[in-house]
């Protein structure tokens, strides 16, 4: 007779269980003891001066802004997005730049790796 | 007042909408304007380029790794197709890019850089963390879980964590952008082989003012966070996160930064559906 | 020398936090706009909250559209009165504008713009429809501004001072006098004199309102771009909108008088010269009151 895989694993699967609750109740229990949740609250008070510095631009304003300056290369060409191309300047500009072929070509040769490190670099900094 | 019948209020703000949000100038004044000719078109012009040119500013704020990648000038025309295209729904800019990963996704012009939506969507996670509420676990809650039974018991993550996972090196790239000489290699190397990656963002607890963390999650964590989101129970979360899973380790650094909100009690499989 | 209790206050923005919080100059106000601090979470939360245990805050809205057609937006006024309840202010306001509307099929869109209103009936029930469902929730009353605008309608019932003073009539709101705006329009009606245009615009209202109506003035300075003048907040308040805000406290009493900028902000102090500008001019224009009602008696 084949024993049922219920009798060989049981054992086992009530331990595992004890374990669980035994190694939970241990970690929740130290943690008690180091009252850490006293020491995680929140220093509210002592980080309020530094949001005056940090609190990011206020979104929404009832100024009218450049509405006809062009300077924003919002001009009207730009406003179809019909007209919308993508040739990237940033870190992913297609000149030594990060797209999938690209990042492929780049990796093979080693000289061209060091050339766009540094090309990368001038356009970061 | 002439013959002609008056136009409701209702058509005139819808026609002015129109033509405000059309992708061509209506040469005709419509919504019954007074102005005409050239004064009608610059009218037009006016709140046209107003309204873009808040969201475009809004929108630069709230994804700056994207703002990094593609330079101002093509950022700028995205933000104007995406305006004009995804026209916002509130009227508080702090939600204008709630669309933009979606509408990245959409644009074949944008096709070459198919990791630039989920850096879109962990900008905007990060936006999103920025202005959390705080965790609210308390003692109590420590005290519920070294005297209850991890089967009858579920963790419940603060507001101020998220899990963002991505097929695309996410965190490696959201990182280049901020340090001062990054490893542009090790990024080239990340893309070339698609290695897929985890974020998790939260808001540190203790400082207000600090930016939202982020890291890359284990692939044991990310088991075990996926757990807890999916309002599991702490022994069903253990079992999916494995022995490779430090839970000790993991819940001091939960209460430390504030990723808990609360210990749940999960008598019955029902209660697991009220975590929504 | 600042006055020791001033009336009239700056609009507070980001660039100036730092700067404002080691200043602590002396104001009878301080304005911010609402919608960016509706998160009662962030940093920007924060930092109104430590303003506020020094000065009286206005709460300046941009986003409740109150003169939509199709209504203002629940959640929008939820958040409004959330903050309301943090912030207990001084005063509320937005806009006489619309910018909520249906737009191809994508349901009820928001243009985050000020967008322009007839001066008519039917938009003046719409628009005292939503300014006494906004009270109602607030449990207060609100100014609203009026508008530059850069297009306007052929259709009209009302002249525009008609038009606020029926609406404060209707529902007890008060009117924000942005005298900036009305040079605006002025200028771009091509009004032969404008400061007189706009002091007889000042005069009607004076003429047709409840005494009291006006309970706020905004001041700014305004750019000329490719053939309009745009309200931008980018400069000094103008010698005209200077000449017609003193005719509108001549008419209208004191009024806390509010100097707003936006755009290419310059030095706090510059804000401050301003407002001290609007002290000067008031506290002249309370003299002469004094004197005028000395000699009276």
């Amino acid at each position: 007779m084949l024993a049922k895989a219920g009798d060989i694993f049981e054992p086992y699967l009530e331990s595992h269980i004890m374990d669980k609750r035994h190694f939970v109740k241990t970690a929740a229990s130290s943690l008690l003891a180091l009252g850490i949740v006293a020491a995680a609250a929140p220093g509210q008070a002592a980080s309020m001066d530094k949001c005056f510095g940090v609190a990011k631009a206020g979104q929404n304003d009832c100024a009218g802004i450049s509405g006809l300056h062009s300077c924003k290369g919002s001009s009207t060409t730009s406003y179809d997005p019909g007209d919308f191309k993508a040739v990237p300047t940033g870190t992913c500009a297609k000149m030594g730049g990060l797209s999938m072929q690209q990042a492929k070509e780049t990796l093979k040769d080693p000289a061209r790796v060091k050339a766009f490190e540094q090309a990368m670099q001038k356009r970061i900094s | 007042m002439n013959g002609e019948p008056r136009m409701s209020e209702a058509r005139r703000q819808r026609e002015l909408i129109d033509a405000i949000f059309s992708t061509r100038t209506p040469d005709a004044p419509c919504a019954g304007a007074r102005q005409s000719g050239t004064r009608w078109r610059t009218g037009l012009a006016a709140y046209r380029g107003n309204g873009r040119a808040h969201a475009c500013n809004a929108l630069q704020v709230q994804f700056p790794t994207i703002l990094a990648m593609l330079g101002a000038e093509t950022f700028d025309a995205l933000c104007s197709s995406y305006w004009r295209t995804c026209p916002p729904r509130r009227g508080d800019l702090a939600w204008v890019g709630e669309a933009l990963p979606a509408y990245i996704e959409t644009l074949d012009t944008l096709a070459e850089w198919p990791w630039l939506a989920d850096c879109a969507r962990l900008d905007w996670t990060v936006w999103q963390m920025s202005g959390a509420p705080p965790a609210t676990f308390s003692e109590g809650d420590l005290r519920r879980l070294a005297d209850g039974d991890p089967a009858a018991l579920a963790l419940r993550l603060s507001p101020g964590v998220r899990r963002l996972s991505s097929a695309w090196p996410i965190v490696t790239l959201y990182d280049a952008h901020r340090q001062a000489h990054p490893d542009w290699a090790a990024v080239t190397r990340a893309i070339a082989q698609k290695r897929a990656q985890t974020a998790w963002v939260w808001r540190p607890r203790e400082n207000l003012a600090a930016a939202p963390a982020v890291e890359t999650l284990d692939a044991a964590s990310e088991r075990w966070v996926a757990a807890l989101d999916a309002g599991q129970t702490l022994d069903l979360a253990l079992d999916s996160a494995g022995e490779a899973f430090d839970f000790a380790a993991w819940l001091e650094q939960a209460i430390r930064q504030g990723w808990l909100d609360a210990v749940a009690d999960r008598h019955a499989p029902s209660d697991a559906m009220d975590n929504a | 020398m600042q006055p020791a209790h001033p009336m009239n206050g700056i609009g507070l923005r980001q660039p100036h936090y730092r700067e404002f919080r080691a200043a602590r100059p002396t104001l009878g106000f301080v304005e911010v706009h609402s919608e960016n601090f509706f998160n009662p979470h962030d940093a920007a939360a924060q930092v109104l909250a430590a303003v506020r245990q020094d000065y009286a805050i206005s709460l300046h809205g941009v986003g409740l559209a109150l003169g939509s057609a199709c209504g203002v937006d629940d959640a929008h006024v939820e958040r409004l009165a959330a903050l309301v309840e943090r912030i207990d202010p001084v005063r509320v306001s937005d806009h006489a504008s619309f910018a909520r509307a249906p737009w191809s099929q994508r349901g009820i869109i928001h243009a985050n713009d000020l967008l322009p209103i007839a001066f008519t009936h039917d938009s003046l029930d719409i628009l005292c429809s939503n300014v006494e469902q906004v009270q109602e929730r607030l449990k207060r009353p609100l100014l609203v501004e009026n508008l530059s605008a850069y297009l306007d309608f052929a259709e009209r019932d009302f002249s525009e001072p008609q038009f606020l003073a029926e609406l404060g009539r209707r529902t007890g709101c008060g009117l924000l006098l942005d005298v900036n705006n009305l040079m605006v329009n002025a200028l771009n009606a091509h009004e032969a004199d404008p400061v007189q245009s706009v002091c007889d615009w000042i005069d009607e209202l004076a003429h047709v309102a409840t005494p009291g109506l006006v309970g706020e003035i905004h001041l700014a300075g305004f750019s000329a771009q490719e053939g309009l003048i745009i309200d931008d907040h980018s400069a000094l308040v103008s010698e005209p909108v200077w000449l017609a805000c003193r005719h509108a406290l001549q008419r209208l009493g004191p009024v806390p008088t509010l100097i707003e900028w936006d755009e290419r902000l310059p030095a706090l102090s510059v804000l401050l010269g301003e407002a001290a500008k609007a002290e000067a001019l008031c506290a002249a224009h309370r003299d002469a009151r004094i004197a005028v009602e000395g000699a009276a008696a």
